[in-house]
Formats: C-alpha cells, sequence, structure tokens
C-alpha cells in the first residue's frame, strides 16, 4: 500500500527512519506474516502518537532522531547514520540498544519497540499464526454475558 | 444515571450531600454505600463509560481507551517503571485482574501500632470484606480455567515444596478469556464498572463520566463543593462546566491522582506529607520456554500465587500474562532472534513477582505542568528483593520443565540450566539492571493519629479541611505487600459508614435551627 503524502504528528523523515527500522526491530521467522512497515508506520502515527500525551510524542520522535544520527556511533557501528546501516547492522544496533547496560537507553528500547509490537501483533492475521486468534475470542465472547443476580 | 460527554448540552449545577471525585475502588463504594443509606450521591469521573460492546479484545484499544496517557504512565528514577492506571468509570478496578486479597494481619497491626489506628480493627475490617466479597463475588480461581501457565508455575512450586494456591478473585462464571486487564469481555470480573456503580446509579446516584474535577470549594474551613469541566473525550478539549454543592466531599482520584490534586490546589498540605511515601510494589516478571505448548493467553492471567517468601520476605508470586501484542515486549531481544521467539509464543510462559516495599518514591506538582511528576527509586532491600524474586521464579520454572528462562535483566537474557540460576544468586544487581514494572501505587496522604505526620485520621478525613475525606490507596500508611483493592474497598466502606454518622447529625443540626427559626 502507497504510504501516505502527509502525518498526523511524524514528519516525513522520521516516518523514514521509522519504516525503515520496523523490519528490522521485528525480524523475521518461519511461521510469523511479512512485516508491512508502511501499515506500521500508518498505525503508530495516526492511532498510537496521535493519541499519546504530548511529552510522549515528543519522547517518541526524539528517539527516532537519534536512532538515526546517535545510536549507530554509541552501539558501535561504522561511521554510518541508521538509514546507511544493512539490515545486519541494524539489527545488531538493536540488540545492543535492547541489552544496553545503560538502564535509560534500555528502557528506551522497550518504548520504542513497544508501539511496533502493538501494530505488528496486534493484527489478527498475524497473531493467528502464533496460535491467539483474537477475532474467535470476540466471536465468542459476545455469545455471553454474565449477569449479576 | 450515568452521564458522558455527550448526554450534556448545558453547564450542570446541582447540589447534594456527597460529591465523589473519582469512581474506582474507593470512590465507587463509598458512593453505592452512601446511596443506600439515603443520601443524595453525585460521582466526577474523569475517564468515560464503556461496556461490553465497545471491547474488541484488542488490549491496545482498551489502553488507548481506558488507560490513562494511553498506558504510557511511568515513574522516574532508577529504574523507569512503568505504571499503568484506569482513567475510565470504575477506575482501575476495570482494568485490573480481578484478584482480591485481604490485609495481611501483620501489616494491620503495624499500621495500629506505629501510625495510632488501633480504632481500624481486624474484626471490623473483616466484616466490611465479607460484605464487599458477597457482594462481588468473590471465590477463589477455579483451577479448570486457570489455564496451563497458571498451573504449571504451581506444579513447579508445589514440587519444590513451596507454599502455593489459587487466588481468590471477584469473578462470577468466569470462562478464563484471559484479557482481565484490559476489561473483561462477558462481565464477568466485578469491577466497579459492573458492580458498585451500576448499583450506586440504582440507588439513586448520578455518575458523570468525561468530567474532570478541577476545584473544591472551601468555605470556612469546610469542603462544600467541587468545580469541574466535561471532557470532549476526542479532541480532549473542555466543554461545559459543572459545579457541585455538597455538604461531603470525597477526593478518590487514586494515590498519584489525589495527591496532585490536591498539591496543585495547596489543600490539606500542612503536614509536608502530600505526595510523600509513595510505595508502588515493584514487579518483576521472569519468562519461560517449554516444549510443548502452554498457551499461555488461555485461562485466567492472575489466578494461582507463590506465598513461600512473603512473611519473610514479603515477596508474592502472582500469575501475569497477556496476548502477544504487549507479552511480547517482555522477551529478550530484537529482529530475528525475537522474531525466533516470539514463533514460539505459544511455548512460552510468564509468571511475575511483586516485593512489599520499602523504597519510597514522591509525586510533585510542577507549576506548569498538567501532570503529575512521579519519582521513585529502589532501594538496596528492594533491590535484593527482586533479585530473590527473580531467582526463585527460574528455579521454579525449572522444576516445572523449562527449558529456557527469561529472566529480563540487562546482565542476563537467557538462562539455559537450573545451575545458572546458583550464578545468579551471586550477582551484584542494582537497581539499573531491572526491568520492573508496578501496578499498586499508594500511600501518598496517609492515614495516622498525629496531624504533622498524616494527612488524614482514622476515619480519612483530612486534617486540615473538614468534610474533605479521602477514600483511595492514597490513604495507605505503609505498603500492603498484597493487591491492594480489598482493602481500599474495605476503607472506603467504613469512611461511609463514619460519613453516614457526620451527615446525620448535620441534618439533626439543621432540624433543630429549623426548629427554632419557626419558635
Ligand atoms: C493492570 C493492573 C492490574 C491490577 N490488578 C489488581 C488485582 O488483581 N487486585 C487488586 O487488588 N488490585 C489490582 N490492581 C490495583 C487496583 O486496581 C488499584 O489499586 C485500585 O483500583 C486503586 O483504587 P483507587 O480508588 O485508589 O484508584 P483508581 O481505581 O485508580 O480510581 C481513581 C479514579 O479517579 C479518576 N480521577 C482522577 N483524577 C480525577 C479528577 N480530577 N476528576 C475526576 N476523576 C478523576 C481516575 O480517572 C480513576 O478512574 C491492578 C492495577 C493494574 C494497573
Ligand atoms: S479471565 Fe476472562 S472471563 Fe475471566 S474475568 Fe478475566 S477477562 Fe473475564
Amino acid at each position: 500500500m502507497k504510504s501516505p503524502e502527509r502525518y498526523k504528528v511524524l514528519t516525513k523523515y522520521e516516518a523514514e527512519i521509522l519504516r525503515a527500522a520496523i523490519p528490522d526491530v521485528l525480524g523475521e521467522n518461519e511461521g510469523l506474516p511479512p512485516v508491512d512497515a508502511d501499515r506500521i508506520v500508518r498505525w503508530i502515527d495516526t492511532q498510537y502518537l496521535a493519541k499519546s500525551t504530548f511529552e510522549f510524542r515528543l519522547l517518541y520522535r526524539f528517539l527516532i532522531l537519534a536512532l538515526q544520527f546517535l545510536f549507530p556511533f554509541l552501539f558501535g557501528s561504522e561511521y554510518k547514520i541508521f538509514l546507511q546501516l544493512s539490515s545486519e547492522e541494524k539489527q545488531h544496533l538493536f540488540n545492543k540498544w535492547a541489552q544496553s547496560r545503560l538502564y535509560l537507553l534500555r528502557n528506551s528500547f522497550t518504548i520504542f519497540r513497544l508501539a511496533i509490537c502493538f501494530a505488528y501483533y496486534g493484527q489478527d492475521e498475524v497473531s493467528r499464526a502464533i496460535g491467539y486468534d483474537a477475532a474467535a475470542k470476540l466471536e465468542e465472547a459476545s455469545k455471553r454475558q454474565v449477569v449479576r443476580d | 444515571m450515568i452521564l458522558s460527554y455527550q448526554d450534556i448540552h448545558s453547564d450542570v449545577k446541582v447540589d447534594c450531600d456527597v460529591a465523589v471525585i473519582g469512581s474506582g475502588a474507593g470512590g465507587a463504594v463509598v458512593a453505592k454505600e452512601l446511596a443506600e443509606m439515603g443520601h443524595s450521591v453525585a460521582v466526577v469521573e474523569e475517564g468515560g463509560y464503556f461496556t461490553r460492546k465497545d471491547f474488541r479484545c484488542r488490549p491496545v484499544e482498551s489502553m488507548l481507551s481506558m488507560y490513562r496517557d494511553s498506558g504510557q504512565t511511568f515513574t522516574l528514577g532508577r529504574p523507569i517503571c512503568i505504571l499503568p492506571l484506569g482513567k475510565t468509570v470504575g477506575g482501575t478496578t476495570t482494568i485490573n485482574s480481578g484478584t482480591c486479597l485481604r490485609i495481611p494481619p501483620k501489616v494491620l497491626k503495624e499500621w495500629q501500632e506505629n501510625y495510632g489506628l488501633k480504632e481500624l480493627n481486624e474484626e471490623e475490617l473483616g466484616l466490611f470484606c465479607e460484605r464487599i466479597e458477597r457482594f462481588l463475588y468473590v471465590q477463589p480461581a477455579d483451577p479448570e480455567v486457570v489455564g496451563t501457565n497458571n498451573l504449571k508455575f504451581k506444579e513447579g512450586a508445589d514440587k519444590l515444596g513451596y507454599s502455593a494456591g489459587f487466588l481468590p478473585r471477584n469473578a462470577k462464571e468466569c470462562d478464563g478469556s484471559g484479557l482481565c486487564t484490559f476489561c473483561c469481555p462477558i462481565d464477568a470480573k466485578q469491577s466497579m464498572n459492573i458492580s458498585y456503580i451500576p448499583e450506586a446509579s440504582k440507588l439513586g446516584a448520578t455518575i458523570y463520566a468525561n468530567c474532570l474535577a478541577e476545584k473544591i470549594v472551601v468555605e470556612n474551613g469546610r469542603a462544600t463543593g467541587v468545580l469541574g469541566h466535561f471532557v470532549d473525550p476526542d479532541s480532549g478539549r473542555k466543554a461545559k462546566s459543572i459545579q457541585l454543592g455538597a455538604k461531603v466531599v470525597i477526593l478518590a482520584a487514586g494515590a498519584i491522582y489525589t495527591p496532585y490534586f490536591l498539591l496543585k490546589n495547596k489543600l490539606a498540605t500542612s503536614s509536608g506529607q502530600v505526595g510523600k511515601h509513595l510505595r508502588i510494589h515493584p514487579c518483576v516478571g521472569v519468562a519461560a520456554s517449554f516444549d510443548e505448548d502452554v498457551c499461555c493467553w488461555d485461562g485466567i492471567p492472575q489466578s494461582t500465587y507463590v506465598d513461600e517468601f512473603f512473611e519473610e520476605e514479603g515477596i508474592m508470586f502472582e500469575g501475569a500474562t497477556t496476548p502477544p501484542e504487549v507479552q511480547s515486549n517482555t522477551l529478550p531481544y530484537a529482529g530475528n532472534k525475537h522474531a525466533k521467539l516470539m514463533s514460539q509464543f505459544s511455548k512460552i510462559a510468564l509468571f511475575g513477582s511483586m516485593v512489599s516495599d520499602t523504597s519510597e518514591g514522591s509525586v510533585r506538582a510542577l507549576p506548569f505542568s498538567h501532570r503529575p511528576i512521579v519519582l521513585y527509586n529502589l532501594n538496596k532491600n528492594d533491590i535484593r528483593r527482586l533479585q530473590l524474586s527473580v531467582v526463585h521464579l527460574a528455579e521454579i520454572w525449572f522444576a516445572t520443565g523449562a527449558k529456557r528462562v527469561y529472566p529480563m535483566l540487562a546482565t542476563m537474557a537467557e538462562l539455559t540450566s537450573p545451575k545458572q540460576v546458583e550464578e545468579l544468586k551471586r550477582f551484584k544487581l542494582s537497581g539499573k539492571d531491572f526491568t520492573i514494572t508496578a501496578y499498586h501505587p499508594m500511600g501518598t496522604c496517609r492515614m495516622g493519629s498525629d496531624p504533622t505526620k498524616s494527612v488524614v485520621n482514622v476515619n480519612c478525613e483530612t486534617w486540615d479541611v473538614k468534610r474533605l475525606f479521602i477514600c483511595d490507596a492514597s490513604v495507605f500508611p505503609t505498603s500492603l505487600g498484597v493487591n491492594p483493592q480489598m482493602t481500599i474497598m474495605a476503607i472506603a466502606t467504613r469512611t461511609a459508614a463514619h460519613i453516614d454518622g457526620v451527615l446525620a447529625r448535620t441534618n439533626s443540626t439543621k432540624e433543630v435551627i429549623m426548629n427554632d427559626d419557626t419558635v
């Protein structure tokens, strides 16, 4: 699907960095449906960040820019910005970020990844592929209502 | 009557006996009890009113609508800690796990002896608890629907000879759909939005949802009303105003927003204790992978416990699972390594531990900020007990056949054998090494007998402002050690009985005056 021209919260540049990050944050494995990074960026922008607090939006956007300019150096790759890294280098960076001994950095990875995981694993076809069928649960739940005596 | 933003077309001006701010465990109970005693009650709740029809079995949707700040509330300190809060009719109970444990006798004894709260006695609180338990259908989780995740952990604990059991919960005919913390899809969980609030409404109370209380009116040292605004849930913009005149005002906005409200309004602050002594029950989780399917999403997420280390260490192990989009974030690594774990998600289990903390944080209100700043650092004692928690959680998982264990520590992403648990014991961990979450803020407007060291008295009335009561988790003088909703509700029931007496005295004084006038 084509990405929208305008975003609600992110700038085009931030969206581009995020789009480039998503496949390597999530990775791939047999049994998991392909990652649609465009869709995830759109969801994070319109559903998640748009409904978040001003401070949270600011933090998330800061993390995206830090990922582009700061983290590649901090986590020891060559002198490249994030968008110039190969998929392997990006995954190496994310793993170092995720396991950083500096708690602020480690915690910030959790925040960064959470939105991406919400968007990806929150899709029916993805969660169904790993065994969790939300649609079936909803269907089941809609048939029952407990009533107080 | 439950009225939301879309039902309000003009400014609201109402007189009532009791105005309650917040509809969570404290606010809902006090509202229903007082309505039952024949008083006119109005409840203002900042969050919206949702029913099961609004529920799509997708956690994120619930978080965006029913959690404060879309679930992005956290404490600042070492480490940063996610501290989710409910913002909806029913407060945090609407999105909680339903566990109902009574106050441990040794905690109550400490409150009586060290905080001068002799009048809070076990027998009386026991009677209130019984009343609440009956009303909320509290019963031990049914082993048939607790699910493999909880059963497996209990099995491991049993093998090691640890004390374990099934948790009492406020659920009726629960079928183990596993979504309690995102609002029960079949109304089995008796959170306040299903139980106390509808009952209060039936008894004549009015509940104003999407309504933010901003000021408590004080005249001659007495609380006499509440001022606020309805808020458009989509834009967050303020709309029509509300003005409640009341004989008694009850602040029940929770242990973060109650002190924030008082600090912002410079109310009841003379002791200097408002916002101090924040306890949160810091939690750690340990995941484990098995050869066989666990399907951790099936069954009641929080249904078994291990209390082997409770008496001596104040550590309580309780189940805690969520659907994949949330739980994916508890697993280590990124990229293909994370994807590999997630593709095996049906074989992954999770259990949590909470510590009865001695660390103290605080809630601050900065002049130009629209939300509280919450500060919290772990002290050495709590760090030690969190480490002990991780060690025992890992030990129990291995005992029940786990192949790998994921302790969520910066220093160790996974353990592949019980031998490594021994190594973990010897590690010198600091607060920064843990990934912690917390769900039980309390203690920020503590109760006590000394007005210089506490914010409210044993009846939850503020020392500074007469007829202003606080009815939520903020009144606890210390950490509780167990899940707090039962204790909040029991104290709220007690407070309601006291307020009934206060109102009866007010009315009879009025009658005397009126009689005098007539004479
Ligand atoms: C995920 C999760 C699971 C949990 N599981 C359990 C469990 O199993 N058992 C248990 O005992 N406890 C559990 N808890 C904790 C428990 O739910 C809370 O301790 C309890 O609900 C707190 O009650 P309260 O009355 O202090 O505040 P809350 O229930 O948080 O209610 C406060 C209400 O006040 C409203 N409010 C705040 N400010 C204003 C204002 N200015 N104007 C109007 N309204 C306002 C808020 O929107 C909120 O609805 C859990 C918590 C979480 C987050
Ligand atoms: S397990 Fe499911 S049915 Fe039972 S209380 Fe929780 S959400 Fe409701």
